[in-house]
């Protein structure tokens, strides 16, 4: 089953949102594709199993702007 | 292996914002030194027309590139002379010296000669009331004393690694506690947002281009967390208890002038200024040197404190203390000390 996947700006706010979201009950896993780096040249994912939008609230409040938000690698 | 080194990268910019009280680890810039930092923030803040206040006890990383901007017809630079014995004064004259044509108050947190500490909070009070940014450079006291980039009003910190912190040479920080986007100073890869041509628009990327010194903020991490373990309050202690010590016995030496006021506690950090009677700056810290003393001579890059201490021609010896001396060190200098005052 494909995974829901928030695209992040750097490594470091993949860190520190992979941090937040711990922080909030909900695991993820870094990862960086090409297909990733096609949409933004050089972009960091936030694989998560659970609801995407809870997870961009979270990220959001703790001012890491999720540019998109893709489901097993389409666009959604 | 990247993603690993990636996290130790986080790892430090979140432990320079816990040990400095800031909200954002991601505004943990690193540099090369705290010169880098200062310029990265004054070429990168200040526009055409904008006015700077700042103290006369500025180091040249503060003061050069100052100077190169006002010449250049960039920036007004005003200079406020600091009351060593009167705080409030001091802040008075920082209050009274911002007008509307000011962006920016930047002072010295402590003089790496004179070792005395500034009034910044009260400072970076007015600053902040006048809404003007307030920048602090760093570079004796953090590690040293105490500082708390929110209650003390600092928006920019700008600090060495290799002091105070106990990380490698080579290293340093911009800590940016306000919402402002600087310009950078160099531009180039970031390993983010690749297909754009400009630097990205967020922190740390926009502030650092090209291969960060891996290595080097790995130890300054390292570093930081001694800091943090010891405490700062700790280590403040045992550097003031060894200042006092060496100022108690240097002020019992009639062949010692003493450039540096009784030290007190929480306001002083541990450098000591001095000269052998009749010895500039320089030969006072060889003859300390020939002995096995480690002092630096000379003016310390620090002309305007200098000129403040009456020291601008023989400039002085300066003595700095840490956590790995011990006071029988000190206890062995002031005997070499003793016997100097009577054989140069």
């Amino acid at each position: 089953m494909s995974r829901p996947v928030l695209l992040v700006n750097s490594v470091t706010f993949a860190l520190k949102g992979h941090e937040l979201l711990k922080m909030n009950g909900i695991s993820s896993r870094i990862i960086r594709n090409t297909e990733f780096k096609a949409i933004g040249g050089c972009g960091y994912g936030l694989m998560i199993d659970s609801d995407p939008m809870v997870a961009q609230n979270i990220l959001m409040r703790g001012g890491i702007k999720v540019i998109r938000i893709i489901q097993g690698g389409n666009l959604l | 292996m990247a993603m690993k080194t990636a996290e130790m990268v986080y790892k430090t910019r979140k432990t320079a914002s816990e040990l400095f009280s800031m909200d954002k680890p991601e505004n943990v810039v690193f540099t090369q030194n705290c010169t880098h930092a200062l310029n990265l923030l004054l070429y990168g803040l200040l526009r055409k027309g904008d006015k700077v206040v700042i103290s006369d006890l500025e180091h040249n990383s503060v003061v050069r590139p100052l100077m190169d901007m006002e010449k250049k017809g960039l920036v007004e630079v005003k200079v406020i002379e600091t009351s060593l014995e009167d705080h409030h004064e001091t802040v008075k004259r920082f209050a009274e010296a911002i007008d509307e044509k000011t962006k920016l108050v930047l002072c010295t947190h402590a003089s790496n000669v004179a070792g005395v500490v500034l009034p910044i909070k009260e400072i970076g009070e007015h600053a902040h009331k006048c809404g003007v940014y307030f920048a602090v450079d760093g570079a004796q006291s953090a590690g040293m004393i105490p500082i708390n980039m929110k209650e003390m009003n600092i928006d920019f910190l700008c600090v060495p690694g290799h002091k105070g912190l106990y990380g490698p040479s080579g290293t340093g920080m911009l800590l940016i506690n306000c919402d402002v986007m600087i310009d950078p100073l160099l531009k180039g890869g970031t390993g983010s947002l690749s297909n754009q041509m400009n630097m990205p628009e967020f922190y740390p990327d926009r502030l650092e281009s090209g291969t960060q010194n891996l290595s080097g903020i790995c130890g300054l991490n390292a570093g930081m967390n001694f800091v943090r373990n010891k405490t700062i309050e700790r280590l403040h202690l045992h550097e003031f208890y060894l200042k006092k010590e060496a100022y108690h016995c240097l002020s019992m030496c009639n062949g010692v002038i003493l450039y540096t006021a009784k030290p007190e506690y929480l306001d002083t950090v541990p450098v000591l200024s001095f000269n052998l009677k009749g010895k500039t700056g320089e030969e006072s810290s060889h003859l300390l040197a020939e002995r096995g003393f480690a002092l630096r001579g000379g003016l310390h890059c620090a002309p305007f404190a200098h000129k403040k201490m009456g020291t601008l021609e023989q400039g002085s010896a300066r003595i700095s203390f840490g956590a790995f001396n011990s006071v029988n060190e000190v206890y062995r200098f002031c005997e070499t000390i003793k016997k100097l005052q009577y054989t140069v």
